[in-house]
């Protein structure tokens, strides 16, 4: 975990400033299985320290992006830049190596290991020592596994889960496993940390806890965010710039406000008459 | 009415009248077992890892075997030939990742399991074209003969000690178990919600037990004061009431059980004073156990047969499990074999390689396979007959549960002790040759009431 906290800004103040250095950037990305065309030419950047909303209608190509800055899909065109390196595409290893940590829409957990192993998986590319030395429960590799268990105790804390650290994952229930989730995923120490619908199928509490633990992520990890979601208030409430696709394709991209009162996002969304 | 007699009683007297025989039976199937868990181990390697039943496991059996006998004919040194086999199954793993599971990332579990069928059938040709198709015999140099110890007479005082003792360990076992349940079911449910009075299940075996026991009284007096002493029917009715005695006994010593299991699990929440350390009853239990077994070893050391080769067996089997279940519970690697198991695409975003997971589990299922192949091998000489042996672990599998390495040799345990009694005790009654399918019918009857085997883990269904 990182410790220089950096203040929020307000959206306004960001805006005003232009926002820090770009994290990663996504330039001329077109991304086709067969013929349907999910991501056509779409460029954006993600500046440090913000929270960046993706939004767009279903099968918008949303969820593609994301699988695409993770290296789950590898796009025909286009590069990825990423802490200033260049990529034709990336791969999922690297992407996690780099610092790069997801969620999924449909939560992907390890359903028959514990809310505690299922966070530990998180520090795998952290761990050091061999095979052996783990199986012997060798000195270093004891201590090691200790370092990485309080790391690991700290998010239980953090996102209010100690009551459930010994449970097998698939009982808990839903809003649970989205809040393992995203244990999962910080427990990577990520850079950027890619939330695809973190509030999907949950109650009006569970979104404000699921809000209000983005929000401290983002302030005192000084982790940067790329966010899908479909609820319009958490959007704006959150998310400092945000893109809009549609079709596969941009059509729109700034802050809240401005995507807000933009006629083709509200064309795209409501329908048009002609 | 000779029938029931024959299936009912006289097994309970022969084993009686000879307890000695009886063990050698007993220690004869623990040991034939755990050659069955051998092979079930390579199933469940990589049912963990990767939620694949392999189909191809027998047929790695087959492989390594043959490889092992294909080098030794041609001059090398036991012990080298085995190295070198061994480096054959990595290298087997590293091109079946390569060529096969590369391809098969976040594909439906079907379609790997066909994918090993194909590997089957690849596997099973490749091997008998690289070392011929005869029947080869694998010397490894442990006799297949029963191990020479002088014979001194066991007393009657020393089996029942054992039998005390093992009950003991029983109830110590049992109450752990009840403590833990209790435990688990306080956290989730609060404290009303361990009962320790017997279900709807256990009132009605007090019942019937009730039933039996008083059924010898059915003539208005004792059945065998009437039809006398030695009438098959009587004793038909007596060994009846005492298992209805048996059956009310087991459901009070589980509420008995139960009961301090709750106690205990209270206690440990802090809602009851400590007079009684939870640890008194795993003390009591491991004693009990390790006077059970030295028991056993002082039988064994006073003259019952045992065969040097299925000890070596079992020896070998040991050593493997405990090395796997490390593996898998305590190392970063195996958290990461189970993580690859439940969701490919979650585990490629914490970084968690694919391929090397891969890799690492078919080569530990190849060594298996190695090791069972040594010892089946040396058992019953290398053919094609050797990949069926596959077909005999899948109730060990369905008994142990597919993803439990503890599992799979309790499994072999069970199987293999229950068939060589079945068949030395009931054989003959039944028609004899019940070894072949005792263990499918053993294994059919846990898929209805247990389908996630012994120690599986539970099925969980969100709906």
């Amino acid at each position: 975990m990182k410790a220089d906290v950096e203040p929020r800004d307000s959206v306004a103040e960001r805006a005003a400033k232009g926002g820090g250095e770009v994290l990663l950037s996504v330039d001329n990305v077109s991304l086709a299985f067969g013929g349907v065309r999910a991501l056509r030419d779409v460029s954006f950047d993600i500046r440090k320290g913000e929270v960046r909303a993706i939004i767009g209608p279903n099968g918008a190509g949303k969820t593609s992006m994301l699988n695409v800055i993770n290296g789950f899909y590898h796009p025909q065109q286009g590069v990825i830049t990423f802490k200033g390196k260049r990529r034709h595409d990336m791969r999922p290893y690297i992407a996690a190596s780099q610092g790069i940590a997801r969620t999924f829409q449909n939560v992907a957990l390890f359903k028959g290991m514990s809310t505690l192993d299922n966070i530990m998986t998180g520090r795998t590319l952290k761990m050091r020592r061999g095979l052996l030395a783990h199986m012997l429960h060798w000195g270093p590799a004891q201590r090691e596994e200790i370092k990485h268990r309080e790391v690991v105790e700290r998010i239980i804390d953090f996102l209010e889960i100690a009551h459930i650290r010994k449970v097998p994952v698939g009982k808990l229930p839903y809003g649970l496993q989205k809040r393992v989730e995203l244990g999962r995923a910080l427990a990577m120490d990520p850079e950027l940390l890619l939330l695809d619908e973190p509030m999907a199928g949950m109650n009006l509490e569970e979104k404000q806890d699921m809000s209000r633990f983005i929000l401290t992520v983002k302030d005192t990890f000084n982790t940067t965010i790329a966010l899908i979601e479909h609820d319009m208030s958490v959007v704006m409430d959150l998310s400092d710039r945000v893109v809009v696709l549609n079709y596969g394709a941009k059509i729109a991209d700034g802050s809240p406000a401005e995507v807000q009162t933009n006629q083709a996002v509200i064309e795209a969304y409501l329908g048009v008459s002609h | 009415m000779d029938f029931l007699f024959s299936i009912l009683i006289e097994p309970w007297i022969t084993i009686l009248t000879a307890p000695l025989f009886f063990g050698e039976v007993v220690i004869g199937g623990i040991l034939s077992g755990v050659m069955y868990s051998l092979v079930a181990l390579g199933f469940v390697l990589i049912y963990k890892a990767s939620g694949v039943f392999n189909f191809a496991q027998g047929v790695m059996v087959l492989f390594a075997a043959l490889s092992l006998v294909g080098l030794m004919e041609r001059g090398v040194p036991l012990l080298l030939a085995i190295v070198l086999t061994g480096l054959i199954m990595l290298a087997l793993a590293l091109v079946i990742e390569r060529v096969i599971l590369r391809y098969m990332v976040n594909q439906e579990q079907i379609i790997l399991f066909m994918a090993t069928i194909g590997l089957t059938f690849f596997l099973e040709g490749f091997g008998e074209t690289l070392w011929g198709s005869n029947v080869k015999a694998l010397d490894i140099g442990i006799p297949d003969a029963p191990l020479n110890i002088t014979k001194v007479t066991v007393g009657t005082p020393l089996l029942a000690a054992v039998f005390v003792t093992a009950a003991v360990a029983s109830l110590a076992i049992l109450v752990i178990w009840r403590a833990r349940a209790a435990r688990r079911a306080i956290d989730e449910l609060g404290d009303s919600a361990v009962s320790v009075l017997p279900g709807p299940a256990g009132l009605a075996t007090a019942v019937l037990g009730l039933v039996f026991f008083l059924a010898r009284f059915a003539f208005g007096a004792d059945a065998a004061f009437i039809l006398g002493k030695s009438s098959k029917t009587a004793m038909l009715l007596a060994s009846l009431s005492w298992t209805g005695l048996a059956m009310v006994l087991g459901v009070v010593l589980f509420s008995l059980a139960a009961w301090l299991g709750r106690r205990q699990a209270l206690r440990d929440a802090g809602a009851l004073p400590p007079p009684l350390h939870y640890g008194w009853f795993i003390a009591l239990g491991t004693v009990s156990t390790l006077a059970a077994a030295a028991g056993v070893v002082w039988a064994v050391r006073s003259g019952i047969l045992i065969n040097s080769f299925e000890l070596f067996a079992a020896g070998m089997a040991a050593f493997l499990v405990i090395v796997l279940a490390v593996f898998f519970q305590k190392t970063r690697v195996g958290r990461a074999l189970r993580a690859v198991a439940d969701d490919h695409a979650a585990a490629l975003s914490v970084g968690i390689s694919l391929r090397g997971i891969w890799v690492i589990v078919w080569a530990v299922a190849g060594l298996v396979a190695l090791a069972a192949g040594i010892i089946w091998g040396g058992k019953s000489g290398v053919q094609f007959s050797l990949s069926l042996i596959a077909l005999k672990a899948l109730p060990v599998l369905i008994l142990g549960g597919f993803t439990s390495v503890p599992g799979a040799i309790v499994g072999g345990l069970i199987i293999g002790v229950g068939e060589k009694v079945a068949e030395v005790y009931w054989g003959s009654a039944l028609g004899g040759a019940i070894e072949n399918w005792f263990a499918y019918m053993l294994a059919l009857v846990f898929l209805l009431f247990r389908p996630q085997g012994l120690f599986g883990e539970k099925i969980i269904e969100r709906v």
